[in-house]
């Protein structure tokens, strides 16, 4: 589904990935870890066309985005990404936060639009909420309206760049349990995270970065009790498992 | 007081030219200085360039040299075209003044737009990008609502000086609000009633803007439609 050929990132002259190669298949469950700074988020934005990459090819289903030729915005459509700091339209309601995409990019009329952001934010537990400003409501739900707001394009595939980072262990647990619902719904995801819990109990496979290049990856038993690099090893012992 | 009441006439038909000037070059500058500030917020080099030597070329100029230097420069032209026959409208003095003046407001509103726009953290902008927003969608439904929002208190106050700015056509022998209440106290020798009732009428106009202003300030949201 997604497939990252020899992927280089650099900003100016520092190198943020080197050469990065990488498969997602449908249905995967993915977390990136890693000590903050080693490229992770950059990664995620590199898939979703929001960084340039400097050299290699990503492709998406075999459309290949770091082409010239290639419209983003329809390929966005098809991948949702959520960010640390949710990143809300402050002069919007959550209603019109959640439908402006699906009506504007979609073209989907207002009443399906609308129909379908209350499908989600019940999902979601925050139908209440519906014509609130963001600025009403606490973090965990912000990132909820988030996700409610990323999945309201229907995508295929969901990035979520540290979706807790910002919340306390009490939010943290509501926006995990989003996750996993949407996990358990076969939903296609990559998660950058320092949850570690998480990426234990939800993950198919564990990918853990450094200094910009993937040095293991494995499934969450694997990679929790079998470790092979020293990089690995020495990261599991500072996060403390 | 009687001195007043004598020359309202005179007075009313000066404070007409200046409301005419203000509001007339304020919408001008406006939508003309909105687009210098797209201009050089973009990403276009050309656009960049030729929108920043207006800017900074206008910004160094003494107002007053200005209007001198544009009616000098495009009366013989405005002369030749000479489409309007209205007694205010028509006048070269009224023309000149009303370009010089759009285009020197226009310098500093591009500059309020384009810090307004660049006050827009990269962060929304992303978000809106992932949403597959193409770059007009995300100028009119995100970046510019959020943008004005943040210029208003610099744009009215801009406009207060666009108010009183006008009084300097009067040096081009524009007989505006100002320049109407010298008249009059030339004629009568009763300065200081006529001088303080001129200031007055101006505090009127640009504090009734500034209240304004601040109640839009309180409800940054509410003067835009987001139409969706």
């Amino acid at each position: 589904m997604i497939k990252i050929i020899n992927l280089s990132k650099y900003f100016g002259k520092t190198r943020i990935l080197n050469n990065i190669n990488l498969e997602v298949e449908q249905g995967e469950i993915i977390t990136l870890i890693g000590t903050s700074g080693c490229g992770k988020s950059t990664l995620l934005k590199c898939i979703d066309g929001l960084e340039k990459p400097s050299s290699g090819k990503i492709y998406i289903d075999n459309i290949d985005i770091t082409s010239k030729n290639t419209n983003l915005n329809q390929i966005r459509t098809r991948l949702g990404i959520v960010f640390q700091q949710f990143n809300l339209f402050p002069h919007m309601t959550v209603k019109q936060n959640i439908t402006l995409a699906p009506i504007k990019v979609k073209e989907m009329s207002k009443n399906e639009a609308e129909f379908v952001a209350m499908e989600l934010l019940e999902k979601v537990g925050l139908l209440d909420k519906i014509n609130k400003y963001p600025d009403e409501l606490s973090g965990g739900q912000a990132q909820r309206v988030a996700i409610a707001r990323s999945l309201a394009m229907k995508p295929d595939i969901m990035l979520f760049d540290e979706p807790t980072s910002a919340l306390d262990p009490q939010m943290t647990m509501e926006v995990l349990d989003t996750l996993k619902n949407l996990a358990q719904d076969g939903m296609t995801m990559i998660v950058v995270t320092h949850e570690m819990k998480f990426a234990k109990e939800v993950a198919n496979r564990i990918i853990l970065m450094s200094h910009g290049e993937i040095i293991e990856q494995n499934n969450p038993t694997e990679f929790f009790d079998n470790p092979q690099k020293q990089i690995t090893k020495d990261f599991l012992e500072s996060v403390n498992l | 007081m009687n001195d007043i009441i004598a020359n309202s006439d005179l007075l009313f038909k000066g404070l007409r030219i200046t409301l005419m000037l203000g509001i007339l070059s304020g919408v001008t500058s406006l939508v003309l200085g909105t687009l210098l500030g797209l201009a050089r917020y973009s990403n276009i080099t050309p656009l960049k360039i030729c929108a920043a030597t207006f800017i900074e070329i206008t910004r160094s100029i003494p107002l007053v040299l200005y209007i001198v230097f544009i009616y000098l420069t495009c009366s013989p032209i405005l002369g030749q075209i000479n489409i309007f026959h209205d007694e205010i409208f028509g006048s070269l003095e009224f023309q000149s003044a009303f370009i010089a003046l759009s285009l020197f407001t226009s310098a500093y509103i591009a500059e309020i737009v384009r810090s307004g726009l660049k006050s827009v953290e990269t962060t929304q902008i992303q978000a809106a990008k992932a949403l597959g927003l193409n770059i007009f969608q995300r100028l009119k439904y995100v970046i510019l609502p959020c943008a004005i929002s943040r210029m208003m208190p610099a744009l009215v106050s801009q406009f207060i000086s666009l108010i009183k700015d006008t009084s300097l056509a009067s040096i081009i022998g524009l007989i505006e609000f100002t320049r109407s209440g010298e008249i009059i106290y030339e004629r009568t020798y009763n300065e200081t009633q006529i001088l303080a009732l001129v200031a007055l009428v101006y505090f009127v106009i640009c504090y009734g803007m500034s209240q304004f202003s601040k109640k839009l300030e309180q409800r940054p949201f509410g003067i835009i439609k987001l139409g969706f």
